[in-house]
């Protein structure tokens, strides 16, 4: 899984062109390990380190990739004391991976930018990023740990007729949601959700209103215009890369062209920063008008933060 | 590489007594959902059918490309892509993102480990899915 974000999250001309927020680096704390983790990230080539990501107002509401780490290695632990309650003294939650810091909430939203990327793989995803789709994550768990931990039965139900869990093992009371429940609590100082749905809701909002502002429109068809004059027929860079045409294991050399005429175009009309820009306006002001809904969610996400510190420093 | 979390699921009832009603976490997700896995449904709050977002050999993950379980509900047998309305996951700590476009791209919601929720940006605009974080 190396190199996958080096193609991915590239786009660094027009990354740079859009004049944003400089890569964050991974927080200090993430270090510290919980689990059992196998995969980890490696280290950056410099010129992809480089690059720029742009960042979306609503980031700020969301966990990053990173934050989500952070707190999934601090879960760990609250987890493996809650289990050791329950008798279950050596267990370990599965690790997450570190995150790669360039990862974040608004990578390819925009579609592929890189042309070495377009050109080795058109709209495809690099074979490292295929290997890591493709890989089991998690190792299945013993029925009763799986009851403890989550608080639902290891057996599925695939109709609705959901069947019924335990609510205690040998005498001791489960708590809602297991032991996961009892540890995302903690650390979010009661709520259950790590990602609520507002932040996300405006994050789907301003993408549809930035795909109907007449800016985006604009750029829109001025981009069409360039792919057309390259013999490429299309509204838009999304349509492109969902092109039905293009869905076979790997890229046929008509979507490589179409993948490198298209980022050709969208450098030459400046279509991911006038689209991230438009975007950027919309988000400032969706947020500003759910400020009494999201600021009680920024203080939970940042206490969430504080609180995994703590855990993971042994406190 | 092959998904074999299947082979638990028979076993798992054993040394389990079904008794009184459960106590989820209001942001849990269901017992439809694989364990070990995460899932999306034709209809919201987790009704409707059911299709895992889990490996399987021949079914990538970018285009969505397979179906929803026969047998389970509204929506059974057909193709996922663009029809998910819901999602939970039921991994321990890696959560998922479900995609507006193919490839892994375009804007996306976020399955947190051990949760449910209704699909925002990608409600009946699911493309392709992933899991989150993504390393590099």
């Amino acid at each position: 899984m190396n190199s996958m974000h080096r193609h991915r999250l590239a786009g660094i001309s027009a990354a740079l062109a859009a004049g944003v927020l400089a890569v964050t680096g991974c927080s200090a704390g993430d270090s510290a390990t919980g689990g059992t983790g196998t995969r980890v990230a490696p280290a950056l080539e410099p010129a992809y380190a480089a690059a720029k990501i742009r960042t979306l107002p609503i980031e700020e509401y969301v966990l990053s990739s990173a934050e989500y780490v952070k707190i999934m290695k601090a879960r760990v632990r609250l987890d493996a004391r809650c289990m050791s309650d329950f008798g279950f003294t050596a267990f370990a939650s599965p690790d997450v991976p570190q995150a790669d810091p360039r990862d974040s909430f608004t990578a390819d939203r925009y579609g592929v930018e890189d042309a070495v990327q377009a050109a080795q793989y058109g709209y495809h995803p690099s074979p490292a990023v295929r290997a890591f789709a493709e890989a089991a994550p998690e190792p299945s768990l013993p029925a009763d740990q799986e009851l403890v931990l989550t608080g639902l039965a290891a057996e599925r139900s695939g109709t609705t007729a959901l069947r019924a869990a335990p609510r205690s093992f040998k005498g001791k009371a489960i708590p809602a949601g297991g032991c996961v429940g009892q540890s995302t609590r903690h650390l979010t100082g009661g709520s259950d959700e790590l990602y609520p749905d507002l932040p996300q809701d405006i994050n789907a909002q301003s993408y549809f209103k930035a795909k109907e502002d007449p800016r985006v429109r604009d750029v829109f068809a001025a981009w069409s215009t360039c792919m057309k004059d390259k013999g490429f027929t299309y509204s838009d860079p999304m349509q492109a890369n969902d092109d039905p045409r293009f869905a076979l294991p790997t890229a046929s050399p008509a979507e490589i062209a179409t993948a490198t005429a298209d980022v050709a175009c969208k450098i030459s009309t400046d279509l991911v920063g006038v689209w991230f820009r438009t975007e950027a306006e919309i988000q400032e002001s969706l947020i500003g008008a759910k400020q009494t809904k999201l600021a009680p969610m920024k203080e939970t996400k940042q206490a969430a933060l504080v609180n995994a510190s703590t855990v993971l420093a042994g406190n | 590489m092959r998904l074999i979390r299947s082979s638990v699921i028979g076993a798992a009832v054993v040394g389990l007594t079904v008794a009184v009603t459960p106590a989820p976490a209001s942001a849990a997700p269901t017992a439809r959902c694989y364990p070990g896995m995460a899932c999306v449904y034709y209809n919201s709050n987790q009704a409707g059918a059911v299709a895992a977002m889990g490996h399987v050999d021949g079914m990538p993950s970018w285009d969505f490309g397979y179906v929803f379980d026969p047998g389970t509900g509204n929506g059974a047998g057909l193709i996922v892509k663009n029809n998910a309305a819901s999602a939970d996951s039921r991994y321990i700590t890696q959560a998922v993102r479900v995609h507006y476009n193919s490839y892994y791209k375009g804007p996306y919601d976020v399955v947190a480990a051990q949760s449910k929720r209704n699909l925002s940006v990608t409600y009946n605009n699911n493309a392709s899915w992933n899991y989150h974080p993504n390393p590099s």
